[in-house]
């Protein structure tokens, strides 16, 4: 168990232990979200800032160095050709904005880039390793002497290499808190958890409903008082109306019934399970992005915030918590 | 762009699929009655042209939900539009104001329901099958009380609320059966038009109404209170929010946007296909219309029934299916013709029941309304949503059949206009004050006029034509509708709920220590 210092050192269960939680996830490689993240904490007055998971980029954009000089690079379908540096500053810019990861190649490293699994592989943990350390030491910059406590932890997209360079020990300013549980200042308990049932995508912290139920039957163990801890797992709890998604076809594309797209539930039920069966306080979720919301689960309050990262927005959700409950919450977009 | 193994990289909705949204959120059918209520209030339009300038303007305003509805795919919606480029006051006075219209519209067309067109499908329906006592029930039994109305209004009401609040499933069905069977039941009504002359529909008017009125009385009574015939500028111009309003939802298909499809292409194609589309079947309904049944006929009936109804001398209101149905004596084809509005009717419920919810949700994320308006039924609908939706149209229904309360919304027009030049305003914020989100998503008309964004420039092209079309409301208050205290009060009360209870919550918030207008706000990133 591992304590951790807030700006308001205040005791549990009196009416001064109240903290004020900034909660998101899901920004995907977005420099300026996870800029804004950071800031939150000011913005909002919040005392304690988590990030939920799934923090890399899903894509690289190549822009190449044609034969004139000029460079050439796609972003949202459209064609950028850049014929000055300043150009393509401002394509690499507008790529890391959307959450993209820019590079810089040559026709022929594009070929081979074309041609190779293993050299897109190589490319995609170079770049996400690079923006997560940047990450990390500005977080460090920005909330040293802040008072502030910042948790982050992985989520289901973010490859197992990125976590040594996702904050360190309890000594640092930014804390990688996957697979623990962790003490805030009024006594609160935070649970975590990065992995995620199965998707037809297969990215790289899936597990079976099975797996996650025994990792969350350890985790809850560790609890001394699960009546007033957070669940901050990155899967939403199956079919709480925070995991809607558009049902898929066997090619990723969005089923259409009658003109609308049909949607399902996509969350997980051993996590559902747990919440049902613990009764935290809380459940922070992410995951789905286009499921934003808020729904209770017995006394326990679940949100989603959802995620708009390619568009800069940061979704989030801003919450007054002490051990006995959740004073307020509103969801935030910055 | 290479991608690597994570979740939600879904390709895009197809083209066809997109437009199928679009175009199924069109109200094509009701297309074919509404353009009589636009002659009513503006009898001396010049329909095709007013269709037509419509599309273009439709455009204009079709290129701005485009550019918003792709910089802002998750939450879009005109309230979200407005709060988060413009101002959280304004928004949420978009938000109030667009609730009560969305709550008006429907209530409208349930009484239009209630009032005609259900008993005309019972009627014809029991002339197709020799059910005497069916069309005696329709035609005689049921009457013009307003409580029967009442009833049969709210009869509809609650069959579609129970049914989409069962399911989204069962709701989205409706909506596809009212667009594919409104389809061909409008196609049908065409060619019923199409295969006849202008000579033959006076003769089947005059043989309708024998012994009762004539065609060329309805003209001569025109003539008498002042419909000299022919078009104005200002009339055509007048009506173009009625031609925009007909295309109302050509830029849904776009809410389904979702990550790293080729989302402003695709929905490029949606938004101005379906509003093409829908526009020609318009533009061909009136010209039908007005070759058929008669240019000056059409206009002097609606200016009468509409204007001065003490003096129109036809025992029925004007009604395009009424008058399509003169020119055939197959039952059937009758049946299938009066069949157009209730299918539009119904159609427009369902949308509407199924849309609102968006707006109340968001309304609710920043807490201008109740957390309990999120809450999701047994079923994993947005019971509490539609539940409320329900409600106000319940009530505006009340008050369109027993009341005229109603008719203070005779400026809706005016809000409407407002809408549009709120949302217009909000793309050149979006370009200007809010470079970063608009750089950072999908772009459309990004290129540049004398140094100036495309997208800016049709910006301030649909800023003032929202604003023109304001100003004629103003200015033209005998086009428009009576612009009198009372509608004038009812406009500034609907537009200012939402910000009164905004600025309350704002108060409210900072004693808590939260300031709201942080929380709608942009982060400063550096």
């Amino acid at each position: 168990m591992l304590a951790l210092r807030s700006r308001k050192s205040n005791k549990p269960g009196t009416a001064t232990s109240r903290l004020r939680l900034f909660y998101c996830g899901d920004i995907h490689g977005s420099d300026v979200c996870f800029r804004k993240f950071i800031n939150a904490g000011a913005h909002y007055g919040a005392d304690v800032l988590i990030l939920g998971g799934d923090i890399t980029g899903k894509a690289l954009v190549p822009i190449v160095r044609l034969d004139d000089g000029s460079r050439r690079g796609h972003l949202h379908g459209q064609e950028r050709l850049c014929q000055t540096e300043e150009e393509v500053e401002q394509l690499r810019q507008a790529i890391g904005r959307a959450g993209f990861y820019p590079v810089d190649v040559t026709a022929e490293e594009m070929a081979l880039m074309e041609a190779s699994a293993e050299e897109r592989g190589e490319r995609f943990r170079e770049a996400m390793i690079r923006q997560v350390r940047g990450w990390t030491e500005l977080a460090g910059e920005r909330l040293r002497d802040s008072g502030r406590v910042c948790l982050v932890m992985p989520g289901n997209d973010d490859e197992y290499y990125i976590d040594e360079h996702l904050g360190g020990d309890e000594a640092s300013i930014v804390r990688n808190v996957d697979g623990a549980v962790v003490e805030l200042a009024n006594g609160v308990e935070v649970l975590s958890l990065a992995w995620s049932n199965q998707t037809p995508w297969a990215s790289a912290r899936e597990f079976t409903e099975e797996e996650i139920a025994d990792r969350l039957g350890v985790l809850t163990g560790r609890l001394m008082r699960p009546e007033s801890a957070i669940f901050n797992i990155h899967v939403p709890p199956y079919a709480s109306g925070i995991d809607t998604v558009q049902k898929l076809d066997a090619d990723f594309r969005p089923v259409v019934e009658n003109g609308m797209p049909v949607e399902i539930p996509a969350g997980s039920t051993a996590v559902r399970e747990a919440i049902e069966r613990v009764q935290p306080l809380l459940g922070l979720h992410g995951h789905i992005h286009e499921s934003k919301g808020d729904v209770r689960i017995g006394r326990t309050l679940c949100v989603n915030p959802g995620s708009d990262y390619a568009s800069g927005r940061l979704h989030g959700v801003l919450l007054d918590v002490t051990p006995e409950s959740i004073e307020r919450h509103i969801f935030t977009e910055g | 762009m290479f991608v690597r193994d994570a979740t939600g990289l879904v390709r895009q909705i197809g083209p066809w699929h997109a437009l199928a949204i679009a175009i199924g959120s069109i109200n094509i059918g009701g297309g074919f009655i509404a353009f009589f209520y636009m002659l009513g209030v503006f009898p001396r339009a010049d329909l095709p042209v007013t269709l037509i300038l419509g599309l273009v303007a439709s455009f204009l305003l079709g290129a701005v939900y485009v550019q918003l509805v792709s910089s802002m795919p998750r939450t879009g919606g005109d309230y979200v539009f407005a709060s988060r480029l413009l101002h959280p006051v304004i928004g949420a006075s978009i938000g109030g104001a667009e609730f009560l219209v969305f709550a008006t519209f429907p209530a409208f067309w349930a009484a239009n329901f209630a009032t005609g067109n259900f008993q005309a499908v019972l009627a014809s329906f029991g002339q197709l099958v020799g059910w005497h006592g069916l069309v005696h029930f329709a035609t005689v039994s049921i009457g013009s009380g307003k409580g029967i109305f009442f009833l049969i209004g709210m009869l509809v009401l609650i069959v579609l609320t129970a049914a989409v609040t069962w399911s989204t499933r069962l709701g989205a069905r409706i909506l596809s059966f009212c667009f594919v069977a409104g389809i061909a039941t409008l196609l049908v009504g065409l060619i019923v038009l199409a295969t006849h002359s202008n000579k033959d529909f006076v003769s089947d008017f005059n043989h309708h109404y024998a012994g009762k009125t004539s065609y060329a009385a309805v003209l001569a009574a025109g003539r008498k209170v002042g419909y000299a015939g022919g078009f104005t500028f200002g009339n055509t111009l007048s009506a173009l929010p009625y031609a925009a309003l007909l295309i109302w939802g050509f830029s849904w298909a776009a809410y389904p946007a979702g990550e790293l499809r080729n989302v402003s292409s695709t929905i490029k194609w949606s938004v101005y296909g379906s509003a093409s589309i829908a526009m020609i079947l318009f533009l061909v309904t009136a010209f039908l219309a007005n070759s058929v049944l008669g240019t000056h006929f059409i206009g002097a009936a609606n200016f009468l029934a509409t204007q001065h109804s003490s003096v129109y001398p036809v025992p029925d209101a004007p009604s395009m299916t009424l008058y399509t149905s003169m020119l055939t004596s197959s039952n059937l084809i009758s049946l299938i013709i009066n069949l157009i509005p209730v299918l539009a009717e119904i159609g427009i419920i369902t949308v509407y029941l199924m849309t609102t919810s968006r707006i109340l949700f968001a309304l609710s994320f920043d807490r201008i309304l109740p957390g309990g308006i999120r809450s999701l039924s047994r079923w994993g609908t947005p019971g509490v949503a539609i539940g409320a939706t329900a409600l106000s149209i319940a009530v505006m229904l009340t008050l369109a059949i027993f009341t005229s309360v109603l008719t203070v919304w005779s400026n809706g027009t005016l809000g409407l206009a407002i809408i549009y030049v709120v949302i217009s305003l909000a793309v050149l914020s979006l370009v200007f004050r809010h470079r970063q989100v608009w750089e950072s998503g999908p772009r459309t008309l990004a290129q540049r006029v004398l140094g100036v964004p495309l997208i800016a420039v049709v910006g301030v092209l649909s800023t003032g034509f929202a604003a023109l079309i304001a100003v004629l409301a103003i200015v033209k208050p005998l086009a428009i509708g009576p612009l009198n205290w009372k509608s004038v009060v009812a406009l500034v009360a609907a537009f200012s709920w939402g910000a009164v209870v905004y600025l309350w919550l704002k108060a409210s918030y900072k004693r808590q220590g939260i300031r709201l207008d942080a929380v709608l706000t942009e982060i400063p990133p550096e």
